[in-house]
């Protein structure tokens, strides 16, 4: 089926739901130092990254995985069949 | 008021529909592409992206003299007009793609100049007003949706049919959460869109090119910051913007197609799609679509609409469970 992508957007879902709280966090945070307006924008662009960064990575890994079963599976099919 | 917004909508699909029957006809070779994913290989035409600039157009033209057009409407049919004439420009003689994707963001640098969008609500965080973010994030948002959904013209039907599906949970949500003024421009956006589903479906018969997916990107893009639906838009097209974040990432920045290996490969004994071994082709959703096992091209379409039906029901839940925080 499909699962590999249903992990991947669940996944990256659960990650931007959780960033959001992280940058309500931050904001509150850096508001109490009366910043710049161009902080705001800094952590938008981090948290695009972070987020970029931890989807890609989980993405690959799930392929990585998925190569190799699917590699394993040709070899075991040509074995069998050489058989 | 009803009987004007129900001849914009009804006039918007059917002028879409037309145009894109009108384009299936045409047997012209420059304008004729493969259907690499069938085992004889119809030749299809290309520009079906034509009857999205076609219905964009009527509808501006049908809101004026209906005296229904405000600014917001008047900009998000111009964009869609736009990025579909950019696209077909593309479709004929293939522009350069860092040329492509700067022209992209033409649309973000006027809503910016005009000044139209001076709050944006990101549930938890609240209302944002600080007008550098709030110019970033619309800089951002536009060439990402054109480019992303671009990016995911792989099998028959996926592009209208997502846009569909998305634009119908934002006509929800707005009805929810008592956004009324949003819920006219979503269903112009789906009747624009539902017009050429009807004819790019599995088995396609047009095919949207790059004028069509950069115009309903572009009107996705468009919409999300002029009606100010920034974080349900943004989690119901996610497998749009992960398959977008993935290409890019794997293939080591923007390339044409041509420059890319296939991730996926046609095995045209049995008709189905298997993952190309390669460890260098791109990442994309496709290629873990059919990493579980090979797949035939219809089976493909629908795992990716129910990825977006997925995502559309993660975005209603979430922003109505979040709404209340902020």
């Amino acid at each position: 089926m499909m699962k590999y992508t249903v992990i991947i957007v669940l996944t990256s879902w659960a990650i931007l739901v959780l960033l959001l709280y992280l940058a309500l966090i931050i904001r509150n945070f850096i508001a109490m130092y009366n910043p710049p307006q161009f902080i705001d924008v800094i952590v938008l662009v981090l948290l695009i990254a972070l987020w970029s960064l931890i989807t890609y990575s989980i993405s690959r890994v799930i392929e990585r995985r998925g190569l190799k079963k699917f590699l394993q599976y040709i070899y075991i099919d040509k074995h069998e069949k050489k058989k | 008021m009803i009987t004007s917004h129900a001849a914009l909508l009804i006039g918007t699909f059917i002028t879409s529909y037309l145009t894109a029957k009108l384009i299936s006809k045409i047997k012209h070779p420059k304008l004729l592409v493969p259907d690499i994913h069938k085992p004889e290989r119809p030749l299809i035409p290309k520009i079906g992206g034509v009857a999205v600039i076609t219905s964009s157009i009527y509808a501006l033209a049908c809101s004026y003299i209906l005296n229904i057009i405000d600014t917001k409407l008047m900009l998000l049919l111009f964009f869609s007009i736009f990025s579909g004439c950019l696209g077909l420009i593309d479709d004929l003689i293939e522009i350069e793609p860092l040329i492509r994707v700067s022209l992209t963001i033409m649309p973000g640098i006027v809503i910016t100049c005009l000044g139209v969008v001076s709050q944006l609500t990101i549930p938890p965080i609240g209302i944002l007003q600080n007008m550098l973010l709030i110019n970033t994030i619309t800089l951002l948002a536009l060439p990402i949706y054109s480019n992303a959904v671009n990016m995911l013209e792989v099998v028959n039907g996926v592009i209208p049919a997502s846009v569909c599906i998305i634009m119908l949970t934002m006509t929800l949500i707005s009805t929810i959460v008592g956004k009324y003024v949003n819920i006219i421009p979503s269903l112009l956006v789906l009747s624009i869109s539902f017009g050429v589903y009807l004819l790019n479906k599995y088995p396609a018969r047009v095919f949207n090119g790059s004028s069509g997916t950069y115009a309903l990107g572009a009107l996705l893009g468009a919409y999300m910051i002029l009606y100010d639906m920034c974080v349900p838009l943004l989690i119901a097209s996610l497998p749009y913007i992960i398959n977008g974040l993935l290409i890019i990432t794997s293939s080591k920045g923007f390339k044409t197609r041509h420059k890319l290996r296939r991730p996926t490969v046609m095995n045209y004994s049995d008709g189905r799609v298997v993952v190309n071994p390669d460890p260098k082709a791109p990442l994309t959703l496709m290629r873990l679509i059919v990493l579980s096992g090979p797949k035939t091209e219809k089976e493909i379409v629908n795992s990716i609409i129910i990825l977006f039906i997925m995502s559309s029901i993660l975005s209603l839940l979430t922003y109505l469970l979040l709404l209340p925080f902020h």
